[in-house]
């Protein structure tokens, strides 16, 4: 069973991908949250030993953006990015075609890759062969 | 007679009287030969003063030699007359002329007089008889003039050729001291001719500049710009009336003054422009820089001041000409133009933003509703909503197509080229990885000649590309075999990329419009008629060039070259 956290402020993008996913893993425990602080509070709460196995991230949100959730964790939770690094796979899901914010979502090692909305069964798929090797078992 | 005279006493007086007869008819030839040589001598004087009267009227040099040598042969009889005007730094540059010569060639001559000017370093002398060996002349006088401080001498000789000496008179110094005598009057004509010239061209000089200086204050007077003339210690000697306009004062008021103590207040100029100034004028050099100046009612003006030194004609420094330009308004309207700058550069910067932000915004729900179809299209559904549904699915692609479009035009419009070092062939290789989904059925390949690294512009290559590659795919060949190739080619200046398909081809008719905004060459399928308008302007930004060729039912052929910054 693998733990899926989105982290996304459109709720009906939000539950699409929940279908999607649990479409392509009819075992999934998706937890979604609605803004960058919700998303912290729950990573805090579940602790490093107790991590995701994939988070999806949007970048444009209201307060708090993908990349400020990026920040966060690497300057006020050292322990936690260093933990996430280690196990979860993370990335950018998003409606961008900016290409400055691809050129600065290569400046973060946590993030796999970037994402165009909306998931689909096919990028679940590629997902899912390209992280048969990496993905750390639950 | 006393009778008683003895014979012997008469023969005595006889022969006393016959001596005194010889005595007296002796006497009487010396009188005769005195009476001929007062004669000649006077014919000689009279022939002088009409040679005087002649050379008077003489205004050039080789005149005045030919005047010499016609008078001194009639003057002394001699067979030749000489007279040569001789530069004494360069040998054999001669100004002479010749009267006589017999029956010797006149080179020949001119050869052997020139033979003698040279021979002979005394100022006179003369020779009655043949003294040098082998030359043509026997009986000859010379006379040399030099004026000290010059190059010239005249030269002026009377001659007799070993030929006709016999039947010529001697040479004696009673002709050679008339001989002096000439040739010392001949000098003060040569003399008084130069002097002339000399003068003739001193007075065009002065008559030369009275004009151009005329000119000069013509110019100074009339300009709208002020000029100031000062003494070498920066006092004002003369201002102009722009001058006096410009600045508001009177000439009585600066004259004697030194400019900056009445144009400029302290602060008024940054220091290291006055400092430029300051070091310019001590060195005596030309100098131009742009200041503040205050009018005589305190009102500031900007002016370009352009200083020149004057030097006198022994490189001493006597004035110093400023030129005021009044640039205030230039000033202005730069300040200005730099303000409106700023303002642009924040407008653009806000609408870029804007743009992304409603892009974004526009975007979003279309995804949302992308997703929500394929999530449909997982459910169970009559026939006739499946196909509604895909209509519906392609109606949302094409509107975020054009959403896109449109974000990529306004992109290329409005933010500054950037240019970096990227692998253009990676780019390239992620751009068909992109393209894949839109045609499984197209074969590409990528042929490559050169560095792949280049250095331009990543995005809007990547946006460019992007859209070739895409109509490439979208209009290749259907039913099997489609293909795309990419040939490129990199130098350190340029690259050029070929992009071919083998489609169906694009008429003759639209080949020349396919780049004008919003055309479109066919209605088989959907877009906005902005891609290939969006390719060109794209191009032209990052200083390239796009063409395309294509050959119906055979392929078209798109062909980028961009340089290398």
């Amino acid at each position: 069973m693998s733990r899926y956290l989105l982290i996304d402020d459109d709720d009906i993008i939000q539950f699409i991908h929940k279908r999607v996913i649990s479409a392509a893993d009819g075992q999934a425990d998706i937890s979604a949250v609605f803004s960058v602080a919700n998303g912290l509070q729950l990573l805090t709460d579940w602790g490093v030993d107790h991590l995701p196995d994939f988070i999806f991230i949007d970048i444009s949100m209201p307060v708090n953006s993908g990349f400020d959730f990026l920040d966060a964790l690497i300057s006020d939770h050292p322990a936690l990015h260093a933990a996430l690094l280690e196990r979860s796979r993370v990335f950018l899901l998003t409606s961008s075609v900016n290409p400055r914010d691809q050129q600065r979502a290569q400046g973060y090692a946590l993030i796999e890759r970037m994402l165009s909305k909306p998931l689909t069964p096919e990028m679940m798929m590629q997902l899912g062969t390209l992280s048969s090797e990496t993905t750390s078992p639950t | 007679m006393p009778h008683n005279l003895s014979h012997q006493e008469l023969l005595q007086e006889y022969l006393a009287l016959q001596s005194r007869v010889t005595r007296f008819s002796a006497q009487e030839q010396e009188l005769i030969n005195a009476r001929d040589m007062l004669d000649q001598e006077l014919v000689g004087y009279k022939r002088m003063n009409e040679f005087h009267a002649a050379a008077i009227e003489v205004r050039d040099v080789p005149r005045l030699l030919e005047l010499i040598s016609e008078t001194l042969v009639d003057l002394f009889e001699t067979e030749i007359g000489f007279a040569c005007f001789r530069y004494m730094l360069e040998q054999g540059s001669y100004q002479c002329h010749l009267e006589g010569g017999g029956k010797y060639r006149e080179e020949e001559m001119k050869a052997a007089l020139r033979a003698l000017c040279s021979s002979h370093a005394a100022p006179y002398s003369w020779c009655d008889g043949e003294k040098e060996a082998g030359s043509p002349l026997s009986r000859w006088m010379i006379g040399k003039k030099h004026r000290p401080g010059s190059t010239v001498e005249m030269v002026v000789i009377a001659a007799v050729s070993r030929e006709k000496a016999l039947t010529y008179g001697r040479i004696d110094q009673r002709k050679f001291t008339l001989f002096q005598l000439f040739v010392e009057s001949c000098s003060a004509y040569l003399e008084s001719i130069s002097a002339r010239q000399r003068i003739k061209t001193q007075l065009e000089t002065i008559r030369k500049s009275e004009l151009e200086l005329r000119r000069l204050s013509l110019i100074a007077t009339n300009t709208h710009s002020g000029v100031i003339i000062t003494d070498a210690k920066a006092r004002i000697v003369w201002v102009n009336d722009a001058f006096k306009t410009n600045t508001g004062y009177v000439e009585e008021e600066v004259i004697g003054k030194k400019p900056k103590e009445f144009l400029q207040t302290e602060g008024l100029n940054d220091e290291e422009t006055l400092h430029r100034l300051s070091s310019a004028l001590q060195q005596h050099e030309n100098v131009s820089v742009d200041l503040k100046n205050i009018r005589k009612n305190g009102e500031v003006f900007f002016l370009r001041l352009t200083i020149s030194p004057v030097r006198d004609q022994e490189d001493k420094l006597v004035n110093f000409i400023a030129i005021q330009q009044d640039i205030t308004e230039q000033k202005v309207s730069e300040a200005r133009m730099i303000e409106q700058n700023e303002e642009l550069t924040k407008i653009n910067q806000e609408l870029d933003q804007f743009v992304y932000s409603i892009s974004h915004d526009l975007r979003a729900p279309l995804l949302s509703i992308q997703g929500l179809l394929g999530l449909m299209e997982t459910e169970k559904m009559g026939a006739a909503n499946m196909e509604y549904l895909s209509l519906v699915g392609e109606s949302t692609k094409r509107l975020d197509h054009t959403i896109l479009e449109i974000l990529n035009y306004s992109r290329n419009a409005r933010l500054e080229v950037q240019f970096d070092s990227f692998n253009l062939r990676t780019t390239i290789a992620h751009i068909l990885s992109d393209l894949g989904s839109m045609r499984r059925d197209v074969r590409t390949s990528v042929h490559w000649s050169g560095n792949e690294e280049v250095v331009q512009d990543e995005i809007r290559v990547g946006v460019l590309l992007k859209n070739i590659l895409a109509n490439a795919i979208k209009y290749s060949k259907r039913g099997g075999d489609a293909e795309v190739e990419v040939r490129a080619i990199t130098t350190p200046q340029a690259m050029q990329i070929i992009i071919a398909d083998n489609g169906e081809g694009i008429d003759e008719v639209h080949l020349q419009k396919v780049f004008d905004m919003f055309y479109r060459a066919t209605h088989s399928s959907p877009g906005t008629g902005l891609g290939l308008y969006i390719s060109k302007e794209i191009t032209d930004k990052i200083g390239g060039s796009i063409s395309i060729e294509s050959t119906l039912g055979i392929g078209t052929e798109v062909t980028i070259i961009l340089p290398q910054h």
